[in-house]
């Protein structure tokens, strides 16, 4: 592959890298929101609602993020787009964009790997604390807020920086419902060129550093809010 | 423990080996095809491929006196497939281009049906500009890696591009109204229109005198090296092209003559 | 309905082939992973510098860039490598690689990958005491890693290495845009034939959710048998 063509090639793969970097932020924080919500759901007492969240986990985790992206744009964005009051709305420019239904898709995946991570967390910390607080006056929602979560979440980061990556690697996915993200902007140039090695070398090279990026960040934050433990 | 690690890779060999005798044979013609391309080549229910090339296929095949399987290869992969010798040859409504004929060889071309844009809502244009203006700030879907896909990325610049992995997502899209218009071989269009009556052609057919992109018709792809193969097939197609069973071939499938000479 | 029949008439049959597909891939690379993965492992933790430096180079890049990107690699790429490392060898003529070994060999280094870390760092919680008390009971370093460390460390690893599983399985899924007849790729030609998008991918999340189902129960099995010996 000429020099020409490789650094032209890496200049308009970066240029897609915004769109994964927003693709990626956008469903994890939400998605972060939303997993808070399901673990408490999950720890509830009501039975139903217990039920619901774990039937949210189960779907989310067992199955392939790529059949859950083809769900939400080719089943739930057809039918949606079929309605035609739908099509006259002042929605339509969201719904008719791919984009959307990946961050969504996104965002449901990772809230419901995410709400695992945040149980295993809360579970693992000893009862003393729920008593503690509790003989200090605090409801069940200001213990969860004030004590338990911020010890969870110290604990989980680990887990949770290997969930941020597998976001990043997720990303990846939207490509097949044509968003040029980093992967789909290599596809479409390897297509028209042929030129596979050096392609994925730097695609490759650029989720690399992003995850690389992540790990670092992560590193530092665990060891900010390092505790030592019992 | 070393034991267990061999058991599992004679185990993986068994299953692979098992697989590898689907391997290049005298009396086997393996036709990669796309199976999502009507009406060259589409899959009914039952699974089985039908369509222009598959008939044209099992006639050739006929003539050299060996049997046709078909093998289905997503578009994006049928090149690279053709090299890792998952077939034989190509005949999935590819166009013989320049840039193609540096990785593989391609027979004459058999038919040709240009390329066109198809839309629901946009108005008709008779010439390329108009097509480019009445594109402006649309959404135009094409196949990654066909021909339009390419000639959409250099030519259009104020349009939103979308490329499809398969022409029957990009139908599902057009037809939802997600993108304003698509644009492939002419034949997917009218295709589409037999279910879709709303779907219309809006622009002129594009062949290679409105661009060398548009290539030289759609011919069979051989993988460089085997010129026996691309020899005996060259000699079948000119038989037909000669004795008119291939325009009688292309009237039937596409409604008019679609062949080359 | 009508559509997921068996037969000529439906998908039924073809939705049933590719899952068998889909469980013969998962296995077949998950047990890839998990050979190479132990020798990844060792490698790491008893061989020198340079061994251990381009493992860990190894492990980083392929848990690092998207598993779609590894299979482009092997699929657009496999057939250049493997004519040319041939040709080193003196043969010219065709090799072919079908796609289920590209299947095999592309989800199998990934999840080999993931392997070798959960290997790694159980046979490094094992506790020091054993290998000692293997020394001193004269058992050579080969002898005490098979009968003494192995095992012990297969038991901590299980939990992750079930976890590895799910993960293998539902990576089969990204193999379909190689063409390999596996459920999402059977799923994705149903759909773009009849056009009922809906129906055929629930119908794949469910056998998905199924498999998930019976490995994670699976699973369940293999735990109790092997902490038996566990006093709880």
């Amino acid at each position: 592959m000429e020099l020409e063509l490789f650094i032209n090639s890496t200049f308009e793969i970066l240029k897609a890298v915004p769109t994964t970097l927003s693709l990626v932020t956008l469903s994890l924080s939400i998605g972060f929101i939303m997993a808070i919500f399901i673990v408490a759901m999950s720890l509830s007492k009501l039975m139903l609602v217990r039920f619901f969240a774990n039937s949210y986990i189960y779907y989310f985790r067992g199955t392939p993020l790529l059949i859950q992206i083809y769900l939400m744009y080719f089943g739930f964005g057809y039918w949606l787009s079929m309605q035609e009051n739908v099509k006259q709305s002042i929605f339509w420019d969201i719904i008719s964009e791919p984009y959307w239904y990946a961050v969504s898709a996104l965002m449901f995946n990772t809230a419901g790997y995410t709400a695992e991570i945040l149980r295993g967390a809360i579970l693992s910390i000893p009862k003393g604390q729920f008593e503690s607080s509790y003989s200090l006056g605090l409801s069940y929602y200001q213990s969860m807020v004030k004590i338990i979560l911020p010890q969870a979440i110290r604990q989980a980061l680990p887990a949770y920086s290997n969930e941020v990556i597998l976001m990043v690697k997720g990303s990846s996915l939207a490509s097949i419902i044509t968003i040029m993200e980093i992967t789909g902007t290599m596809n479409k140039i390897r297509s028209e060129t042929y030129a596979v090695y050096e392609l994925i070398f730097i695609a490759g090279s650029i989720y690399l550093l992003i995850n690389f990026v992540i790990t670092r960040m992560f590193n530092y934050l665990e060891n900010k809010y390092k505790v030592v433990s019992n | 423990m070393k034991k267990i690690g061999f058991l599992t890779i004679i185990i993986i060999a068994i299953l692979t080996i098992i697989q590898f005798n689907k391997k290049s044979s005298d009396e086997v013609l393996r036709v990669g095809v796309e199976g999502a391309y009507i009406p060259w080549g589409g899959i009914d229910p039952s699974g089985n491929v039908i369509g222009f090339e598959v008939e044209l296929a099992n006639i050739i095949c006929e003539k050299i006196n060996r049997k046709c399987k078909f093998i289905k290869q997503d578009w994006d992969g049928i090149i690279p497939a053709l090299l890792n010798n998952k077939y034989d040859v190509i005949m999935a409504g590819i166009t013989i281009t320049e840039e193609r004929k540096k990785k593989i060889n391609f027979t004459r071309g058999y038919a040709d049906t240009g390329v066109a844009v198809g839309s629901l809502s946009l108005e008709k244009s008779n010439s390329v500009e108009e097509l480019l203006k009445k594109l402006e700030g649309k959404k135009l879907g094409v196949q990654t890696g066909t021909i339009s896909a390419k000639w959409a990325d250099k030519t259009l610049k104020n349009t939103i591009i979308r490329s499809y992995g398969t022409q029957e997502e990009l139908n599902i899209d057009l037809l939802n109204g997600r993108i304003d218009a698509g644009m492939n071989d002419t034949s997917v269009w009218t295709a589409l229109q037999k279910g879709n009556e709303d779907i219309k052609i809006v622009s002129p057919i594009l062949t290679s005198k409105d661009d060398p992109l548009f290539g030289e018709g759609i011919g069979i792809g051989v993988k460089k090296g085997r010129t026996e193969l691309l020899s005996e097939l060259n000699r079948v197609l000119d038989e037909m092209s000669a004795d008119g069973s291939l325009s009688d071939l292309a009237t039937k499938w596409f409604g008019y003559d679609a062949s080359l000479r | 309905m009508e559509l997921l029949y068996w037969g000529n008439n439906g998908w039924g049959d073809e939705i049933f082939f590719a899952s068998l597909v889909t469980i013969a891939l998962a296995v077949c690379s998950y047990a890839l992973g998990l050979v190479l993965g132990l020798y990844i492992a060792m490698g790491k933790l008893y061989s020198n510098k340079i061994v251990k430096i381009s493992l860990d180079g190894y492990t980083t890049v392929v848990r690092g860039i998207p598993e779609l990107l590894v299979i482009y690699l092997l699929f657009f790429g496999g057939e250049n490598i493997i004519t040319q490392i041939a040709s080193v060898f003196g043969y010219d003529g065709f090799i072919n690689l079908p796609p289920f070994l590209i299947g095999v060999l592309a989800i199998g280094f990934i999840s080999a990958s993931y392997s070798a870390e959960v290997f790694r760092g159980s046979i490094k919680s094992v506790h020091k005491g054993q290998m000692e008390a293997g020394l001193s009971l004269c058992l050579s370093k080969d002898k005490i890693f098979d009968k003494i460390t192995l095992p012990q460390a297969i038991r901590i690893a299980i939990p992750s290495l079930g976890n590895i599983w799910q993960l293998t399985l539902k990576d089969t899924a990204l193999i379909s845009v190689t063409g390999l007849a596996e459920i999402m790729r059977i799923s994705r030609v149903a759909t773009n034939s009849e056009r009922e998008p809906f129906l055929f991918f629930i119908v794949a999340a469910c056998i998905f959710l199924f498999l998930t189902s019976v490995s994670t129960k699976i699973q369940k099995i293999i735990e109790k048998k092997y902490n038996r010996s566990m006093v709880r």
